[in-house]
C-alpha cells in the first residue's frame, strides 16, 4: 500500500547458506521487506533492519562443526549486541547452530555456550538425516509464536546432521527438561512429547526442536518453517489436518494462481513476527 | 588386535585452513599460533583371531579404499602408536565416536573377519610458537569453544578430547571411553 512503510528484515548470508531466497520470499509474504545481506556487512548498515534471520546452509561447509565458524565471524558481534536491545532474531538450521555456538541461545547474555547441537543420534543409522515433523508451540515466550495458541501442532521438514540439543550443564538439562527455554518441541502424531526415532529425529533432549533465549527475542529452529509455509509445499502424505488440507486442495479444481498463495502451516512463526512488529493482517 | 589410522590430505587440508584463520583473525591467536594441520583419526579393534593365513589387517585394509581415497588422501597405520611431530588434539562426539558406517563396510568386505570396533576422531595438529612453558595453556585454550570469544575446536557439550604429544599411544580413544564412557 503506498505511503504505509513496512518493516524490514536482514536475512543473513555467509558463505554457503542455501536457504536465503525462501526466507525473504515467506517474509515479503508476511508483509516485512526481507533483504540478504552479506556476513561481511558492518554494524552502520545493519542498524535500519527490525529483525534478523540466519538462513540454513551449510555456512563455511561446516568445517569444524555446524555453525562454528559463523558464530566466530564479526556480524555476530553486532547480533550480540542487538539480542539484549530485543531485536527478534532467528537462526533456521544451520542458522540455528550458528546461534548455538554464538551463545545468543538459551541465552546468557555474556556469550557462554551453554548447550549444543550435536551429530545426530539415531538408531541403525548415522549422519544426515530429513523428514517430515510435527513442532508443538509451547507457553515460553517467544516473538516468533506470540498470539499461536499454545499446542498447536506445526508440521515441517528437517533436514541435518547435527541438530541434537545435548548439554553437560546438570542445570541447564533439567531446565530443558522442564520446558524453560523451549519454544517448540517434536511431538508424536497423537501430541506426546517425542523422545525417540523417528518423531524426535535427532534423538534431540526433551524433544526440543527450538530453543529461545529468556526474553523471547532469540530463536534457534532446527526445522525449517520457510520450507511449509505454502500449502502446496506440504507433502500430500502427511497425516493430520494439513495432509488433509494438502490432499483437499490438490483434487479442487482451483486456479493455480490462486492456490499456490495459500499459507502452509510453518508461515505461522513468521506472521506472529509480522504482528509484533506492527503489520496489520 | 588393535590398529590405528591416520588419514591425511594431499592438499592443505580445508577445515584447518579455515579454522586457523579463525583462531588467528577472530579470536586473537596471532602471536602463538603459527600453523593448523588436520587428520582424520580412526582406531580399529577386535578381541577375536584373523582366520588363519589371513594377511595383516592394515595390508588388507591398504588395497581398498575403506580408510581413505588414496587419490586424495594419504593414509598410515601402526600397531604400536602413530608418530606425529609435536602436539595434537584428538577431538571427538561424545555420542558418535563409534563409526558403525565404517564397522558395517569393513564386515562387507572382509566377510571371513571377526566383528571389529571401529572408534573416530578428529586430529589436530597445531604449530604454537609460544615458549614451551605455555604450550599447554595455548592448546587448551585453542580447543575450549566454552565461550564464542574464546576457542573453537571442541563445543564441551557434546564433544571430549585429549591431547597427545609427539605419539599417539595405542587405544587411546579405547581408553579414554572407558574412562568416561559415551553417554
Amino acid at each position: 500500500m503506498a505511503g504505509v512503510t513496512r518493516p524490514s528484515a536482514a536475512v543473513i548470508r555467509f558463505p554457503g547458506v542455501n536457504c536465503e531466497h525462501e526466507t525473504v520470499r515467506v517474509l515479503d509474504e508476511v508483509g516485512i521487506d526481507g533483504h540478504i545481506v552479506s556476513s561481511a556487512e558492518t554494524g552502520a548498515d545493519l542498524d535500519r533492519f527490525d529483525a534478523f534471520f540466519l538462513p540454513g546452509g551449510f555456512s563455511f561447509e561446516d568445517r569444524v562443526r555446524g555453525g562454528a565458524i559463523a558464530a566466530r565471524e564479526p556480524i555476530m558481534e553486532f547480533l550480540s549486541e542487538a539480542a539484549p536491545r530485543g531485536v527478534p532474531i532467528m537462526g533456521i538450521c544451520n542458522g540455528a547452530q550458528v546461534l548455538v555456538e554464538s551463545g545468543l541461545v538459551p541465552g546468557d547474555s555474556s556469550g557462554t555456550v551453554e548447550v549444543a547441537l550435536a551429530r545426530n543420534v539415531m538408531p541403525g543409522r548415522s549422519g544426515y538425516y530429513s523428514r517430515w515433523v510435527t513442532l508443538e508451540v509451547t507457553d515460553a515466550p517467544c516473538v516468533f509464536t506470540t498470539g499461536v495458541d499454545v499446542g498447536t501442532h506445526v508440521p515441517m521438514p528437517t533436514a541435518h546432521g547435527e541438530g541434537r540439543v545435548a548439554t553437560a550443564s546438570t542445570t541447564r538439562r533439567e531446565s530443558l527438561l522442564s520446558g524453560e527455554g523451549v519454544a517448540l518441541r517434536y511431538v508424536t502424531p497423537d501430541g506426546r512429547r517425542a523422545d525417540s526415532f523417528p518423531h524426535n529425529p535427532n534423538g534431540s533432549l526433551g524433544g526440543v526442536a527450538g530453543l529461545v533465549n529468556d526474553a523471547g527475542n532469540v530463536l534457534a529452529l532446527m526445522p525449517h518453517p520457510e520450507r511449509s509455509a505454502w500449502l502446496w509445499q506440504v507433502p500430500p502424505h502427511l497425516p493430520g489436518e494439513w495432509g488433509e488440507a494438502r490432499r483437499a486442495w490438490r483434487h479442487r479444481d482451483d486456479p493455480g494462481s490462486v492456490a499456490v498463495s495459500v499459507a502452509g502451516p510453518g508461515r505461522v512463526l513468521f506472521a506472529a513476527l509480522a504482528r509484533y512488529l506492527g503489520v496489520s493482517a | 588386535m588393535n590398529l590405528q589410522a591416520l588419514v591425511s590430505t594431499k592438499a592443505p587440508d580445508p577445515a584447518a585452513v579455515t579454522a586457523f584463520g579463525a583462531l588467528r583473525e577472530r579470536l586473537g591467536f596471532t602471536s602463538v599460533l603459527g600453523g593448523l594441520g588436520r587428520a582424520s583419526y580412526v582406531e580399529l579393534s577386535t578381541t577375536k583371531p584373523l582366520p588363519a593365513g589371513e594377511p595383516p589387517v592394515a595390508e588388507s585394509l591398504a588395497k581398498t579404499t575403506l580408510l581413505a581415497n588414496p587419490t586424495k588422501e594419504i593414509v598410515r597405520t601402526s600397531e604400536e602408536g602413530l608418530d606425529i611431530a609435536g602436539v595434537g588434539i584428538l577431538v571427538w562426539w561424545r555420542e558418535g565416536v563409534v563409526d558403525t558406517s565404517l564397522e558395517g563396510r569393513i564386515a562387507r568386505q572382509f566377510p571371513g573377519w571377526p566383528p571389529f570396533r571401529v572408534l573416530r576422531a578428529t586430529l589436530w595438529l597445531p604449530v604454537i610458537t609460544a615458549p614451551l612453558s605455555e604450550v599447554r595453556s595455548v592448546v587448551d585454550r585453542i580447543a575450549d569453544a566454552g565461550r564464542r570469544t574464546t576457542g573453537l575446536l571442541r563445543n564441551p557439550h557434546s564433544q571430549d578430547m585429549c591431547v597427545v604429544e609427539d605419539v599417539i599411544p595405542p587405544r587411546v580413544l579405547f581408553e579414554s571411553l572407558e574412562r568416561t564412557p559415551a553417554q
